[in-house]
């Protein structure tokens, strides 16, 4: 099965841009469709957690590399 | 970044987390410097007194904000009313990410710095009363557009716009009481329901 996949690059940006642009970028998604994130605020893997945890959407995985953190987030319903 | 610039952004960047990690009083042009690695004499070229720094730091502050998640909550192409989900979901953040870090709640410094100020520092008073203007102003037009688009039955904007910023500043300083942001993210979303009604005469 072939996944629609957006992606979202939030390297440069602090607290809370990641999260309100990873938030807009859900927003105009199908349900089920997957969101890649990148960033380079260390704050945002605690933050998409939380994004995550209370929005219902499934973080599916959540990895560092060489200073840059990369999350695969599904949207929820 | 050339040398000049470089210096007044670290004794800006010192003084913005010392006043808002503390507060005015408490911290001085002395230990501002230590913690900047610049010189009093350096500290002097840029800025002529600590209120001096205290304004060039509210506008800074202003102006990234303004930039950052202000221009990010208050985008045109967000339905009116959506941005305040955005602007609560930017102080639910940013207040979270920095009591994961220090432990403490910080709360918003033009808040922390009114409460202190205002009755002390004219001059700092009405830089602060701006800023909040300023910020009441960009929830006035959003109001306005609400209405307009027939989103919102028509309401006093203008103090509605008001109402909210008290309202927010409010839930902020809660939740920084009890050193818990849950509460902003608890509490804020209601700001999208404050309404005050057009009175027959003003």
């Amino acid at each position: 099965m072939n996944e629609n996949v957006h992606t979202l690059d939030a390297r440069g940006l602090n607290c809370p841009l990641p999260i309100l642009r990873t938030k807009k970028a859900i927003a105009g998604m199908q349900a089920g469709e997957v969101l890649e994130v990148t960033s380079t605020d260390p704050g945002s893997v605690k933050d998409l957690d939380a994004f995550c945890s209370q929005t219902g959407n499934e973080m599916l995985s959540s990895e560092e590399s060489g200073g840059e953190f990369h999350f695969r987030i599904r949207k929820a319903g | 970044m050339n040398h000049v610039s470089d210096t007044k952004a670290r004794i800006l960047n010192t003084a913005r987390e010392l006043f808002h990690g503390r507060s005015y009083a408490d911290v001085g042009v002395k230990e501002i410097c230590e913690f900047a690695k610049v010189q009093k004499g350096s500290f002097y070229h840029f800025f002529t007194s600590k209120q001096d720094l205290a304004m060039a730091v509210i506008d800074d502050m202003a102006d990234d904000w303004a930039n950052g998640f202000v221009a990010e909550a208050f985008d045109k192409k967000l339905q009116p009313l959506e941005r305040f989900d955005y602007l609560i979901d930017a102080a639910y953040y940013w207040q979270k990410a920095a009591k994961d870090l220090e432990g403490r709640m910080p709360g918003c410094l033009f808040g922390n710095l009114a409460l202190e100020v205002s009755t002390r520092d004219e001059v700092l008073r009405a830089k602060l009363n701006a800023v909040f203007h300023k910020a009441s102003s960009q929830f006035h037009e959003s109001l306005d557009e609400a209405v307009d688009l027939g989103h919102i039955a028509p309401l006093d904007t203008e103090t509605t716009a008001q109402a909210m910023l008290a309202y927010l500043e409010g839930v902020i300083l809660l939740a920084k009481t009890r050193n818990d942001p849950e509460v902003v993210r608890t509490l804020g979303p209601a700001i999208k329901t404050l309404r005050i009604d057009k009175t027959i005469e003003k």
